[in-house]
């Protein structure tokens, strides 16, 4: 699924997404120093995904209602604050050379309809 | 007489540096560049060249020097070298020329430290301007850049 942050494009695989949604800022939780949303009865921990990236131009916390991304890796699920949903696309996974082989977060890179290159977020760096 | 060189020229603030021609694939003008995060500061990022995707390097920073917006001039040149294949923004590419190898010397001493690493000699042209010549396999130098990762984290 395509997403966006500020002016940045990114895409993060179908298959570790639940499903999305939309969360209030009352509804965000601070427990302990970490973010945690109730989902579904259950307490899962909220990721920023502009802080993670440095997002040059979006912030979450300038918005009331943020749209998140639930991904899953194994039992473990965590909500991913995006800016918007662009909508699920079928990509073709590009590496980003050897010369950026071990990059944090990005497992790779993929081409746009418009020419424009997005990275591909690794769900599993997200949740630890 | 040494060997004919084919060099590439280009231009980074007010020095003209030179890489081989059989090291360069294509030089571009400035395209879009994607930004990678948690990358060193002078990754700019990565473009779509014809379908492939390319780290590009702004050159200015990985040389310590001030940096520049792009102009008309900017240039990217996409270098391989050990199978790495990379761009670097540079102010302006200017020329190809036949350099003799035996017109390269190396880096005086005194310059030393780490900047005289990735640089294989001086070559003096025959309008009289020197030309600085890039040892590319240490500008990609891959240890040097997880050492500065190391002590930006």
């Amino acid at each position: 699924m395509l997403i966006k942050l500020g002016s940045e494009k990114y895409a993060i695989p179908l298959s570790s997404i639940m499903e999305t949604s939309i969360v209030r800022r009352d509804q965000v939780h601070h427990i302990h120093g970490s973010s945690m949303i109730e989902f579904r009865g259950a307490i899962i921990p909220v990721v920023s995904l502009s802080k993670l990236l440095e997002s040059p131009d979006f912030d979450e916390l300038t918005e009331n209602e943020t749209e998140v991304v639930i991904i899953r890796k194994g039992e473990k699920w965590a909500a991913v604050m995006v800016d918007e949903f662009i909508g699920q696309s079928d990509i073709v996974l590009k590496p980003l050379g050897k010369y950026l082989s071990n990059t944090a977060v990005v497992s790779g890179a993929t081409i746009l309809g418009d020419g424009q290159v997005a990275l591909i977020i690794d769900p599993n760096a997200l949740i630890k | 007489m040494g060997e004919e060189l084919k060099v590439i020229i280009f231009g980074l603030a007010s020095e003209y540096y030179g890489v081989e021609v059989d090291k360069v694939r294509t030089i571009e003008r400035m395209m879009p560049i994607t930004r990678v995060p948690k990358t060193p500061a002078f990754i700019k990022g990565v473009i779509n060249l014809r379908g492939v995707v390319i780290p590009v390097i702004d050159l200015r920073g990985r040389f310590d020097m001030e940096q520049a917006e792009a102009t008309e001039n900017s240039r990217i040149i996409i270098v391989a070298v050990n199978d790495l294949e990379v761009g670097f923004i540079v102010d302006s590419a200017n020329d190809v020329i036949d350099i003799d190898s035996d017109a390269i010397d190396t880096p005086p001493e005194v310059i030393g430290g780490i900047r005289a690493r990735y640089l294989r000699g001086v070559a003096k042209l025959n309008d009289g301007r020197l030309l600085v010549m890039l040892n590319l396999a240490e500008v990609l130098n891959k240890e040097e850049i997880v050492q500065i990762e190391q002590f930006e984290d």
